[in-house]
């Protein structure tokens, strides 16, 4: 058995707009390893909510998948029929999304709205599957799991509800987990409880995990590689250690120096000036460009290749070592 | 500065951005039933003015010696049981929808308009009785209110026309009473304020351009409403008081007489069908164009 | 609780409407030339019984304003229809003096609720279905077909497509009769007729309702969990879309009220309709303002059981 779960190759995604074409993803290529949690982070528009969801067709009619592979246990995921697919989403692969106010149906009850994920996949009979249901609400983590079964979504927090997203997510002990920002639209007291429930579940059930998010800090605590997106490409990747310590690319230095942690007072916050971009063009050089305080005419023309910089640690950045130099300094 | 100069300069100068009204037609005009819709709705105006003076008999003609001919070179659309001429009777007809309609719907905008007006620039107890006298026309079908003020007024054009637009004013005034609270309070407008416009340039910059397309839309709605209620009228033998030919009256007629004289009873219902689909659609484009949404009835 | 007291507050304001209502109508008519309520009028239409026989003349005055309450003033005669009204009272009619007008509702009435419940059940089971389907194909000829017919159908009042069904299937292909009520043959050109045009509606409101819902995170949600996309659909989208689509089938049912006026006149059916005629062509205001009373009554009240509905369908009103 291959130690890679997931295996996906120079993934292109575009969307239709009224006014023209949406670069949104371009050429990404990524593993998730057995029992891993990969992270993936970037900035809103950053291609990376896009680039996950394209490989299970989720992505809108809109959205269209123009290149790339994506094999899951040796199956190309992109080239399955609706048929197909629907037995690997929700049964291989589950998925939490981001906004558990407006993922879960207002009108059907909660319980039930677990119990359909093992229903469709036929694994085991109305009554087991409401068994099933009260233990997974109890996994993670809702108190009186029976009486909840019975509610609505409205009648849950937003916490409550994501948790319910999770165990629907968990319901058929897929291999794979997807955590799509799963505490952005969360209360910050709220977000560490959900992270823990995910993180735990992940632990006990041996999955794994990607975890897209915008917060480097939930990304170096939780996963055990980083992937760095910026303009639908990948800026850099690499284990947590040697990311936390050796980051070579300049976005990447650019996004740990922009935010706040504890213990950092008195240091500079660097907010990275401008905007990302919206790729209504193919790239033509290295999208940070623009926002790049060591761009070079070179970063504007061509676009740089991900290069092996150490172990398991690529990056795409023409000036990668002289990061690296400085930092060592 | 020499004439070469001035045309020179005028080429050079960079097209000013499409206006709203500009972009409004352009989203209309790409829509192929909404032009089609107009085209007819023009040449129904047009016949409604020029009708009578083409019209080869009058209405009150009759001609007992060719009663109910099928069509033919003489009656091109046939005659009725009266000896009436079919066509002049449509063209009549047009002409009488033409008022009825467009006297309805100014009658019905007048009236919602001052209502509209008051409301939001009085507020308080003027509000509350102009919104809830709103309310209760939108609470029960204002046909029969219609037939209650036909018994009152009359049945000829004018009095049909001024009911008609007695029932119809309730959704002009919430449209107007919200353009005034608009113009009142409103964020765009304080907004518009802190950055030193006057209310007078608020008012024709941003909430005119932003209600006339609700309005024209509306208006758009209004007027095959108001020939439907005027036919409908008819249909329960409460319409134009005839000899006087309309939509209503010939349909109604000609359905008594269908089994024989099937003529009269296709041209009418048909005329009257593709019209009201005309103006529709003209609304639907207009809709879809000034991107508003509701406002109709 | 709360039910309770919305429902005792929308009642109130059925209540205050429907005699609004019947004071304005009873105004309207009492101001109207030639309107019975008005004495002095009354008195010169019966100019040539006063002058041949004035004994008989002062009874039948006598009785005339008795019947009617015509000797008080005008606010107690609208405060005395109101009553009766509200105490199902309606009296006789001025042209058939010895009628209640009570029998006359009791064999129409049935008649005309049979035919627009039968045409807002048609236009239910018919519009939803027809809605879905363009909302699932979306952009493509299905759905513009479906969308221009269904404004078609309501650009175009019941009346004519009723004509042109009698035409059609009455006369051109005799399938089906054309007048008259009693067999199910004789209802089911009045009831397409009628639900045509409410078909269209349907359609429509269902189709934006489906897309606006199809759009929305939950069915990715479903989708993501592998649920079929027929069962995305009919089991996500369409419930949800379906409370929306209650809202519109109130004021539906008020043009299917005046539409069955129409409807009933053209195929001569003895409904409530055919009265609407005698009541107004021929002045008779107490059959008049029965009338208006049963039919407004009927309309707000529709509407507040579609509120019902909409509270019962919606779990987050119904629990909160």
């Amino acid at each position: 058995m291959s130690d890679i779960l997931l295996d996906v190759r120079d993934l292109t995604t575009h969307f239709r707009r009224p006014d023209g074409l949406v670069y949104a993803v371009n050429g990404v290529s990524f593993q998730v390893r057995r029992g891993e949690t990969l992270g993936i982070v970037g900035e809103s528009g950053s291609g990376k909510s896009v680039s996950v969801l394209s490989i299970l067709g989720l992505i809108g009619e809109n959205g269209k998948v123009v290149a790339g592979t994506a094999e899951f246990e040796g199956v190309d995921l992109l080239k399955l029929n609706r048929h197909e697919m629907r037995a690997v989403r929700g049964r291989e692969i589950g998925i939490v999304f981001q906004d558990p106010m407006t993922s879960l149906n207002p009108i059907k009850r909660v319980g039930q709205q677990v119990m359909e994920v093992m229903l469709v996949h036929r694994l085991c009979s109305k009554q087991e599957a409401w068994d099933r249901a009260v233990a997974l609400l109890e996994e993670v983590g809702i108190a009186d799991p029976h009486r909840r079964m019975k509610n609505y979504p409205f009648e849950l927090s937003g916490g409550m509800r994501q948790r319910v997203m999770i165990a629907i997510a968990l319901a058929c002990q897929p291999k794979l987990l997807i955590a799509d920002e799963p505490t952005t639209a969360l209360d910050v007291t709220v977000q560490m409880q959900v992270l823990s429930v995910l993180r735990e579940a992940q632990v006990n059930r041996q999955m794994s995990t990607i975890m897209i998010t915008h917060d480097l800090g939930v990304a170096t605590n939780l996963c055990d590689r980083v992937i760095v997106m910026y303009g639908g490409q990948v800026m850099e990747s690499a284990p947590v250690e040697e990311f936390v310590r050796h980051s070579a690319h300049p976005y990447s230095r650019a996004l740990k120096s922009s935010i706040l942690e504890i213990g950092s007072r008195g240091r500079k916050i660097a907010p990275i000036p401008g905007n990302p971009p919206v790729m209504i063009e193919p790239p033509r050089g290295c999208p940070f460009a623009d926002r790049c305080l060591l761009v070079t005419d070179r970063c504007r023309d061509e676009i740089p290749d991900l290069r092996i910089i150490a172990q398991e640690h690529v990056v795409a950045c023409h000036r990668a070592e002289e990061v690296l130099e400085h930092v060592a300094q | 500065m020499s004439v070469v100069e001035g045309v020179l300069q005028a080429d050079l100068r960079p097209k000013p951005p499409a206006s709203r009204r500009v972009l409004a037609w352009r989203r209309f005009a790409r829509n192929r039933l909404a032009v089609a819709g107009l085209v007819w709705v023009g040449i129904f105006i047009i016949v409604g003015i020029i009708g009578p003076w083409v019209a080869p008999y009058s209405y009150t003609t009759t001609d007992y010696g060719s009663a109910n001919m099928g069509p033919s070179a003489t009656h091109w659309f046939g005659t009725d049981s009266l000896g009436h001429d079919m066509l002049s009777e449509l063209l009549y007809s047009i002409r009488f929808a033409c008022i009825i309609g467009f006297g309805a719907t100014a009658v019905a905008f007048v009236i919602g308009a001052i209502l509209g007006l008051l409301a939001g620039m009085m507020g308080g107890i003027v509000d509350n009785i102009i919104m809830r006298l709103v309310d209760l026309m939108f609470a029960f079908p204002a046909y029969f209110l219609n037939l209650i003020l036909v018994i009152d007024l009359g049945r000829g054009i004018l009095p049909i026309f001024i009911s008609i637009g007695i029932t119809q004013w309730s959704g002009y005034a919430r449209l107007i009473r919200g353009l005034v609270l608009s113009l009142r309070g409103g964020e765009m407008v304080e907004a518009a304020i802190s950055l030193g416009a006057t209310k007078r340039y608020i008012a024709l910059h941003y909430l005119f351009p932003n209600i006339i397309g609700n309005v024209i839309v509306s208006l758009s709605f209004g007027i095959p409403y108001a020939l439907i209620q005027d036919a409908g009228l008819s249909v329960v033998g409460l319409g134009l008081r005839p000899p006087m030919p309309s939509f209503g009256n010939l349909v109604t007629t000609g359905a008594a007489d269908m089994m024989g004289y099937p003529w009269l009873l296709v041209f009418p219902a048909v005329l009257f069908a593709i019209t009201l689909l005309a103006f529709l659609f003209v609304g639907n484009g207009l809709q879809e164009a000034f991107n508003t949404k509701g406002a109709s009835k | 609780m709360a039910i309770a007291k919305f429902l005792t507050k929308r009642i109130i304001a059925i209540i205050i409407t429907t005699a609004v209502i019947i004071a304005l109508s009873y105004i309207l008519m009492y101001i109207a030339p030639g309107s019975f309520f008005n004495q002095q009028q009354v008195g010169q239409q019966a100019q040539t019984l006063a002058a041949e026989n004035p004994q008989a003349f002062q009874a039948m005055m006598n009785d005339w304003k008795e019947r009617y309450g015509l000797d008080q003033p005008l606010y107690l005669q609208i405060w005395r229809y109101i009553y009766h009204c509200f105490t199902l009272n309606f009296g006789t009619s001025f042209e058939n003096p010895t009628t209640p007008i009570m029998d006359t509702l009791k064999s129409g009435f049935p008649i005309s609720f049979i035919l627009a419940l039968g045409s807002v059940i048609l236009s239910t089971i018919v519009g939803i279905p027809l809605g879905i389907l363009a909302a699932v194909r979306k952009n493509t000829w299905v759905d513009y077909v479906m969308t221009t017919l269904s404004l078609g159908g309501q650009a175009i009042p019941s009346f004519v497509f009723a004509v042109l069904l009698m035409l059609v299937f009455g006369v051109l292909i005799p399938i089906f009769p054309i007048s008259g009520w009693g067999s199910v043959q004789q209802a089911v050109l009045p009831i397409i007729a009628l639900a045509v045009g409410n078909i269209g509606n349907v359609a429509q409101y269902m189709r934006s309702s489906m897309i606006d819902t199809m759009g929305l995170e939950f069915i990715r949600t479903a989708r993501a969990k592998g649920v079929p996309e027929w069962a995305a659909v009919l089991r996500h989208a369409f419930p949800n879309s379906l409370i929306a689509l209650v809202t519109v089938i109130g004021p539906q049912f008020a043009f299917t009220v005046v539409g069955t006026v129409w409807i009933e006149n053209l195929f001569s059916i003895p409904g409530l309709g055919s009265l609407l005629n005698q009541a107004f062509g021929a002045d008779d205001f107490p059959l008049a303002i029965t009338y208006i009373f049963i039919l407004c009554l009927l309309v707000m009240i529709t509407n507040l059981l579609v509120d019902i509905c909409y509270t019962i369908l919606d779990p987050r009103i119904r629990l909160k």
